[in-house]
């Protein structure tokens, strides 16, 4: 088994007026990487190239010790993804929306989403369009968990919520990686979420990697010029050009 | 692909009861009611719905996926893109061929007799399988485009399909002439129509999914 849950070699996808460009990074097994950037440096777009949502321009995309793009359904049974936005479908049910997901996961474990509906309050009966955004996102969070993935990627799933959902949300992530097989890349531009749960952080700015690395590296590399210096800071110097 | 076509059941079951509805009330008239003139009149309703259902089936459905931008949720999940397009036109398929059914029965129930241009199961067939190209166009405008363009190319369709004959320079044709002229063809031509509408349809779905898989969310 290899040691890496994801791999981006030199990804690259050119839309008008924005460029992603060399996106290179690499998610080992068992651990939590935050992606973390400013709005529209690219974050989505990479995360919805790694689902096959998107397709590079060039570059390679190693999920789970495969490519992507050969291996789409067999990998997508591997992963949970929540989206930057929950779309399901308003008119159903939560139980009916959790029945077609479950559907396509051989994994697929009804006990396991009762399990976290009942934690994260979610009713079974209510119509999605009648749930809040926070309570969306915990649906999101259930059905992605719910087939009990290898590699869990979410796209910016704190944003918007309240302090406690956030925080329910995070605690979950560390308990996810505690049995050392399993990974989780997540997006964020909310540097306090990094600094409570991430192992590992990419720092993304204008559609080019500015550092990937171990949290504390960074940190530590940081603080040899400031030694107060946060990922926030980090974020800023890379946003403004610096390294 | 059964899930996603009983999934498009599910959500656009009010088109579905609709029509079961009117053909059920339609059949329990011919049982009751004895003037000819109301039967007549009733069955009227049945030629007008077999030339919408396919497409205004498949148009609702593609509407309320893009109303609840689930396109990429589907994408999302562990299963071939190519599924989630032939599912929109099964579905839609799927429907016509259950509303000829009921048609059959509504016909039967209303003892109306074939000929001079009276409706038939024969000429609802006809005109469900002559919407299915008018259906299959706005799916692949759907899949490249979204549910705007969609809907402006059922319009488009709709009016070349049915009503620019009435427009030609010099035609004499009438909707009535028109209906007429369709209930009444030969069998071997209605087959010829209904093969060429059925291979249109299926070609249009190869289209699409090929439009699908390339296509970004």
């Amino acid at each position: 088994m290899s040691d890496s849950a994801l791999v981006l070699d030199n990804v690259c996808k050119r839309y008008p007026g924005f460029d992603l460009q060399n996106v290179s990074f690499e998610l080992p097994r068992g651990y939590i990487m935050g992606f973390v950037g400013p709005n529209g440096s690219g974050k989505t777009t990479t995360i919805r190239m790694i689902m096959s949502l998107a397709r590079p321009d060039s570059g390679r995309i190693t999920v789970l010790s495969q490519q992507m793009a050969e291996n789409e359904i067999r990998l997508k049974q591997r992963i949970g993804y929540v989206p930057e936005n929950h779309e399901f479908y308003s008119d159903m049910t939560v139980a009916w929306t959790a029945q077609f997901v479950g559907r396509h996961y051989p994994t697929w474990s009804p006990e396991r989403l009762r399990e976290l509906l009942e934690k994260y309050d979610v009713n079974p009966r209510k119509k999605v369009g009648a749930l809040s955004k926070g309570t969306k996102a915990k649906l999101a969070m259930a059905l992605a968990l719910a087939h009990q993935p290898e590699l869990l990627i979410l796209d910016e799933p704190t944003s918007g919520l309240d302090p406690i959902v956030r925080r329910e949300l995070l605690s979950d992530l560390l308990e996810f990686v505690a049995d050392g097989d399993r990974s989780v890349l997540f997006s964020t531009h909310i540097t306090s979420d990094l600094e409570r749960v991430a192992d590992y952080i990419t720092l993304i700015v204008d559609g080019r990697i500015a550092a990937s690395d171990e949290r504390e590296t960074l940190l530590e590399r940081a603080r040899a010029s400031n030694p107060t210096a946060s990922i926030e800071d980090l974020l800023w110097a890379c946003a403004k050009g610096g390294r | 692909m059964l899930g996603l076509i009983w999934k498009d059941f599910r959500m656009n079951r009010g088109m579905l009861v609709l029509p079961a509805v009117v053909a059920a009330g339609f059949t329990l008239m011919g049982l009751v009611v004895n003037s000819r003139e109301s039967l007549v009149f009733a069955a009227s309703i049945l030629p007008v719905y077999s030339s919408m259902i396919v497409p205004f089936f498949a148009l609702n459905s593609v509407t309320l996926e893009e109303k609840n931008r689930t396109l990429a949720f589907l994408r999302s999940l562990p299963m071939n893109p190519g599924a989630i397009v032939a599912s929109k036109f099964v579905a839609p398929f799927l429907v016509g061929l259950a509303w000829m059914g009921l048609t059959a029965m509504a016909v039967a129930a209303l003892g109306i007799p074939a000929g001079e241009g009276a409706f038939s199961l024969a000429s609802a067939a006809l005109l469900v399988c002559v919407t299915l190209p008018v259906a299959a166009v706005q799916l692949v405008v759907f899949f490249r485009s979204g549910a705007g363009a969609a809907r402006t190319a059922l319009l488009v369709t709709w009016f070349i399909l049915f009503l620019s004959p009435m427009l030609l320079p010099g035609s004499k044709l009438g909707a009535m002439s028109l209906f007429v002229m369709a209930a009444n063809l030969k069998p071997g031509v209605s087959g010829l129509v209904a093969a060429g509408a059925l291979v249109v349809y299926f070609a249009c779905m190869l289209i699409a999914q090929a439009i699908f898989r390339r296509r970004e969310l």
